[in-house]
């Protein structure tokens, strides 16, 4: 599997960024945002559920790109550009009249540390209340989960054999992943 | 970040159902630990559904345009653009100082030497003080800072001569312009007394040459010429002298020429206004002077001419009137004294409008104002121009 198409370039990510921050060269951020550009699409497609929309803001964030590339420290452009893509589709949804109401839990910094490392004893701690955790689910949403991340079932195999709808299916297993986590923090204190 | 981010074709296909269970579970699981992956996903099945064209073949065209579009116009960033405006604004100042013609000295472009012209002509004072013309001797006794171009009065022609050692006994004249400041360099001493001097730098030979500047402003004319009197003067001083016949002829044909202009237009008036006006300018600015050079200027022990500069004569002469001067003034104390003075004259051609340009003491002023306004009668060489004088202890002596 590619990572890139290799038909934009074939220097990464970090020697396009470095040549634009020194030479001030368009070009090469025109680049890097082209082999990203369809990712940002994507993004804002998720958003603004408008396809003209999206095409718009994928300019304009290369416009905001000129500049804010040269005033932060990138280390992963991909992931940054993800997070500048967010913020913006939700700033845009937030002053548009559609009163769109966002969460502030919604726009997303950057992660720290997402997996602390644990030892051996810790990690059989928490399988434990884990199992506990997930027997205390609804039927739904514990079949749901045992199917998906224990089984290892795709989303349509759960379909397959449970019979729900795609939808419930992403739902349950979202809201069942929500349960377990706050049944996990509650076991922690 | 998950690595199937950035593959969007694949992503794709797993919205279009074309993965393995196995590979969708990948991706699904991925999902749920990676937020922009599920944010992709879920923009591709909004695109899906609602069965939009792919629009990045497009979107990739318009960045690229856009980000050559902006390197056409950045070329030259502002900061770039500032170096260069500074650096055109250097070039260009450095173009107009090198470049523009020195307007401050205009010398003539003729030499004459000693061996073509005896002293007698020097000693004319019609050809020294007419029109705009300064004829003198230069007795140069310092090896640098003596610029010296001259001219016919014809030709308008500048040269520069390099700064070399000059023949002491050579003769420079020089020509003033109309609205032209005339710099005099080098030393110079005057013995004729109806020559004016200017500034000297007599009492410090072994200095730099002094430089003085004199605006010359009056002279309608933008080539001065000898007036038609001063011309005829000039031509039988020149039958008198003993000079070689070439010589004689050549400056007997420049001296005709002259005449032949002048007849028309210029005036003897118009001759003694433009020395009257060189001459109240150029006191004019060497009242800006310091007053260390006023002083020194005006001390008897240097070798200046100690005759006073005026265009305009005390009717009782002016012996008299120094005596007249010297007496009030030592009446009131003032035994040694110099002042340089202009005034202008009233129906009664008495001094009126007074203005003590300098003087050696402040006091001296007052006493100077009371002495003329009661003092001889004026008159006046050209009405359109204030008198100046120059009173000083030394005179008297003399």
């Amino acid at each position: 599997m590619k990572l890139h198409d290799s038909s934009i370039s074939n220097e990464t990510d970090e020697s396009l960024l470095a040549k634009y921050l020194a030479d001030e060269d368009l070009t090469s951020l025109g680049k890097l945002y082209t082999r990203h550009s369809e990712m940002v699409y994507y993004v804002c497609l998720r958003y603004f559920k408008d396809e003209e929309k999206s095409k718009d803001a994928v300019m304009q964030l290369f416009e905001q790109l000129i500049a804010k590339v040269k005033k932060q420290e990138i280390k992963v452009f991909p992931k940054w550009l993800y997070v500048v893509t967010k913020n913006y589709c939700l700033m845009e949804l937030r002053s548009s009249k559609n009163n769109y109401e966002i969460s502030t839990d919604e726009f997303v910094e950057f992660p720290l540390h997402m997996h602390p490392s644990e030892t051996y004893e810790e990690k059989e701690v928490r399988l434990s209340q884990l199992e506990h955790c997930i027997e205390k689910l609804p039927d739904k949403q514990r079949i749901s989960i045992d199917l998906f991340f224990i089984n290892q079932k795709c989303y349509k195999e759960v379909v397959d054999i449970t019979g729900y709808s795609m939808k419930d299916v992403k739902s349950y297993i979202q809201n069942g992943k929500r349960n377990l986590k706050n049944c996990m923090e509650k076991s922690d204190e | 970040m998950s690595r199937f981010t950035s593959d969007i074709k694949y992503l794709r296909q797993y919205v279009n159902g074309e993965l393995s269970p196995a590979e969708m579970h990948e991706i699904e699981r991925a999902m749920h630990e990676d937020e922009m992956l599920m944010d992709i996903i879920e923009g591709l099945e909004h695109e899906k559904m609602q069965g939009y064209p792919n629009p990045i073949a497009d979107l990739q065209s318009q960045i690229k345009s856009r980000a050559l579009k902006e390197n056409s116009t950045t070329l030259f960033t502002f900061k770039k653009l500032a170096i260069a405006a500074s650096i055109m604004v250097v070039l260009s100042a450095a173009a107009i100082y090198f470049f523009t013609p020195r307007m401050d000295v205009e010398l003539a472009n003729t030499v004459i030497k000693p061996a073509e012209v005896p002293t007698e002509i020097q000693n004319n004072s019609d050809v020294a003080l007419d029109s705009s013309w300064i004829a003198h001797s230069e007795q140069v006794e310092q090896s640098q800072g003596m610029t010296a171009a001259t001219s016919s009065p014809q030709s308008k022609t500048p040269a520069v001569v390099p700064s070399k050692k000059i023949d002491p006994q050579t003769l420079i004249v020089y020509e003033a312009k109309p609205k032209l400041p005339v710099v005099i360099e080098g030393s110079r001493k005057f013995d004729l007394p109806q020559q004016e001097i200017i500034h000297t730098n007599e009492g410090r030979q072994s200095q730099m040459p002094q430089t003085e500047l004199l605006t010359s402003r009056a002279v309608a004319a933008r080539q001065p010429t000898p007036s038609t009197t001063s011309v005829a003067k000039s031509q039988a001083d020149l039958q008198r002298m003993n000079l070689d016949p070439k010589t004689k002829a050549d400056l007997m044909n420049i001296l005709a020429k002259q005449s032949q202009e002048e007849k028309t237009e210029v005036t003897e008036k118009l001759a003694e206004n433009t020395i009257s006006d060189i001459l109240f300018n150029g006191n004019s600015l060497a009242n800006r002077k310091t007053e260390e050079s006023i002083t020194r200027s005006s001390t008897a022990s240097e070798n200046i001419l100690p005759k006073t500069i005026q265009n305009g004569n005390p009717t009782v002469g002016w012996k008299a009137f120094h005596q007249y001067i010297s007496e009030q003034l030592q009446k009131r104390g003032f035994v040694h004294y110099s002042a340089n003075i202009s005034f202008d004259l009233d129906k009664a051609m008495k001094p009126t409008h007074i203005e003590i340009k300098t003087s050696s003491d402040p006091n001296l002023n007052n006493h100077i104002l009371e002495i003329l306004k009661k003092g001889p009668t004026w008159e006046n060489k050209d009405p359109n121009h204030p008198i100046f004088i120059r009173i000083d202890s030394a005179d008297n002596k003399n």
